[in-house]
């Protein structure tokens, strides 16, 4: 037997072992810039028949929808300077993308609810043009949010993300609803809202994963900064949104989601251990 | 109070049982300030309505915020944009303050009066 016969299958069958042991090394970032370190569910398709973990990947965010809560599980995105702008707002529009045989939630649903509409990826943060906007105005982004918790605590922490990123910083961003039933400012504990079907659930609360990297090119390390917090939707939250902060190993543990999977292991389990502590001083309103 | 004002009535019936779609919804109520031939300035709007002199106003067009309108609803919404467009010339949106917000949509009458109607906004 000639070297080349021998070396020929030796070098094919080498080939073939590395997508199988999937080293991350030789895997290429996701091209969507949402999820570039990784979705927090195993979904990786938009199939229809997974009604309760639809995948929906667009360019202003990934995300991961329930036909039955008829919300989201979790929507990711990518937060820099260039996000951030100046159109006007949209208008909540049913998603026209969900697939046969899921239920289009429309703006209707929400009136008269005592609850409001509350957006997961916020509408500042994909403001730079119109397109972008109304994606973040569709209803698969919606969450029935208690006044006081997406007006003051939530809304705080979304306008601090925007701060870092006006200062440079690459955030990466995961929110959900989590639970079942959540209290109105009218002080109503409501399960679901909507006059007629489809019925929205209402979760019992909010969280919210944000990884900040000091620019673009950063790659996570041990002293990348993580965030996390845990937010009740009900009326006792307040501005003071740094007390809500948690471990995204205990975010992890309650919504049995795997946050950033792409950050290499030691790096992630040791930042996700932490609760972050960054002193922060919520700006009195204007 | 009494309704002494026209454009103030019409507006009020062409905005009567409609709810504008923010984060919430609310409905709309008519009013008519003291003014000029011109269109009200930021800092007139701001004195007009009561607010703080330093209050957070963003100036806007009526087209921005019918944009916010459900397409599925902007045909409900054609009797009320007919309205400000016939009583009123130089229409502008003032949205002031942040977060809980007032949207006032005014312009100025036939006889030099400021004009509009008003709405609650919930806008994070």
């Amino acid at each position: 037997m000639s070297r080349t016969r021998l070396l020929v299958p030796l070098i094919l069958s080498f080939n073939a072992l590395i997508p199988a042991i999937g080293l991350p090394a030789q895997d290429a970032p996701p091209k969507n810039r949402n999820i570039r370190w990784g979705m927090p569910s195993t979904t990786t398709t938009a199939d229809p028949a997974n009604k309760d973990d639809y995948l929906i990947d667009r360019p202003q965010y990934v995300m991961s929808y329930s036909d039955k809560k008829k919300t989201a599980n979790w929507v990711s995105w990518n937060l820099i300077k260039t996000d951030i702008g100046r159109v006007a707002r949209g208008s909540f529009e049913e998603d026209p993308d969900l697939p046969k045989g899921f239920a289009r939630v429309q703006f209707e649903s929400y009136t008269g609810s005592g609850m409001d509409r509350g957006h997961l990826c916020p509408s500042k943060d994909r403001s730079a043009r119109e397109a972008d906007n109304d994606a973040v105005f569709l209803m698969t982004n919606m969450v029935p949010q208690c006044s006081s918790c997406n007006q003051k605590g939530w809304e705080r922490l979304e306008s601090y993300c925007r701060d870092l990123a006006e200062d440079g910083k690459d955030l990466y961003i995961v929110a959900g609803p989590h639970g079942l039933g959540g209290q109105g400012d009218d002080k109503q504990k409501k399960i679901s809202i909507g006059r007629n079907p489809p019925f929205v659930t209402v979760p019992a609360s909010v969280w919210k994963v944000i990884l900040v990297l000091p620019n673009r090119a950063a790659a996570p390390n041990n002293t990348a900064r993580l965030i996390a917090v845990w937010m009740p939707n009900d009326p006792t939250v307040t501005d003071d949104w740094p007390k809500y902060r948690v471990s995204v190993a205990e975010v992890e543990k309650k919504t049995g989601l795997n946050f950033f999977p792409l950050i290499p292991g030691d790096v992630a389990t040791e930042l996700k251990a932490k609760v972050d502590d960054v002193k922060v001083v919520v700006p009195p309103r204007n | 109070m009494a309704k002494a004002n026209p454009v103030e009535k019409a507006l009020a019936e062409a905005s009567k049982g409609l709810l504008y779609p923010s984060e919430t919804d609310a409905g709309f109520e008519a009013f008519s300030w003291p003014g000029s031939v011109a269109a009200p300035t930021a800092a007139e709007v701001l004195v007009a309505c009561g607010a703080k002199a330093k209050a957070s106003i963003e100036e806007g067009t009526l087209t921005e915020f019918f944009r916010a309108v459900p397409k599925s609803r902007r045909g409900d919404f054609l009797a009320l944009a007919a309205a400000l467009v016939d009583h009123l010339s130089h229409v502008k949106v003032f949205k002031v303050g942040n977060i809980q917000r007032t949207a006032y949509i005014v312009g100025v009458t036939a006889d030099g009066k400021w004009a509009g109607i008003k709405t609650a906004l919930v806008e994070t």
